[in-house]
């Protein structure tokens, strides 16, 4: 967790998505603090998308701990942007939605996962 | 009828394997969620679309949704013996796992995310594909098992 999963109205290629999901991870990591080793991207092709949107971008994540509003809008602008300008779009013709659910709910490593911001403790506990 | 949905890299796990999981998924639902029936779908990922830190992935998600406010110590008594058991079945590592129990109103919001992106030729598109692999799956009495690309 998190779990993005990036439908594109036409087939994707290899290179390209490496980049992206590059690129969304740098965005996730930077903006929440959460590590690398939580994110996880997905690409899905041919996907007739409604308006304007050529990548439609769903990214389920923690909610709770330090994640409010503000870092929410913080993140999906981001990606927005980040993700368009790596796939070579406009900022319209990229989608983001952000869904919550509470840590509590997820296993990874064999353990529950960590509150937002409690990634660091989680992470030696495991080891 | 509960769904649970798998998401798994395509030929990474064998045909029995995959018999197996499903069993495994179906039989600690029942054993610690809930008795109702359990509609389990694969959606199989082909090399060059996933990926986790930054590399190409190995990893297996399971998502089952369960009645909301669901007790957390059950919760983990099921997630804790789905992860173990899978791990025996597949010999993958633990790290390379994600499993989740999420309520039933929150599930809906998130499954219903494929089809809200949708335009309504490609939510047709959508149904049709998934109604094509269910039929398979019912005559053949195989898992439910499909790429994700339309």
């Amino acid at each position: 967790m998190p779990v993005y999963t990036l439908a594109s109205r036409s087939a994707s290629n290899k290179d390209t998505n490496q980049k992206i999901a590059n690129k969304i991870t740098d965005i996730h990591c930077e903006t929440t603090g959460a590590p690398p080793e939580f994110v996880n991207v997905l690409f899905m092709d041919n996907h007739p998308l409604k308006g304007k949107a050529e990548l439609s971008v769903t990214g389920n994540v923690r909610s709770g701990g330090n994640r409010n509003a503000e870092l929410t809008d913080k993140l999906r602008n981001a990606l927005m942007q980040g993700i368009a300008a790596t796939a070579g779009l406009s900022n319209e013709q990229v989608a983001v939605e952000l869904i919550g659910f509470p840590a509590s709910w997820g296993m990874e490593g064999g353990e529950i996962l960590p509150e937002p911001g409690e990634e660091e403790a989680w992470l030696k506990r495991a080891t | 009828m509960r769904k649970a949905l798998v998401m798994i890299q395509a030929q990474q796990f064998s045909d029995i394997q995959l018999a197996e999981l499903e069993a495994l998924i179906r039989n600690t639902y029942r054993q610690h969620v809930s008795s109702e029936k359990l509609m389990v779908v694969w959606s199989e990922l082909a090399a060059g679309q996933a990926y986790t830190n930054y590399a190409p992935s190995q990893t297996s998600i399971v998502s089952a949704e369960c009645e909301n406010g669901f007790p957390q110590e059950k919760r983990v008594a099921y997630l804790t013996e789905l992860a173990r058991e899978w791990s025996q079945i597949t010999g993958q590592h633990l790290d390379s796992l994600m499993l989740a129990l999420v309520d039933a109103d929150q599930f809906k919001i998130i499954a219903d995310s494929t089809l809200r992106r949708l335009s309504f030729v490609g939510r047709i598109k959508f149904g049709l594909h998934v109604a094509k692999n269910l039929l398979h799956s019912k005559l053949n009495n195989t898992p439910l098992r499909f790429s994700p690309d339309l």
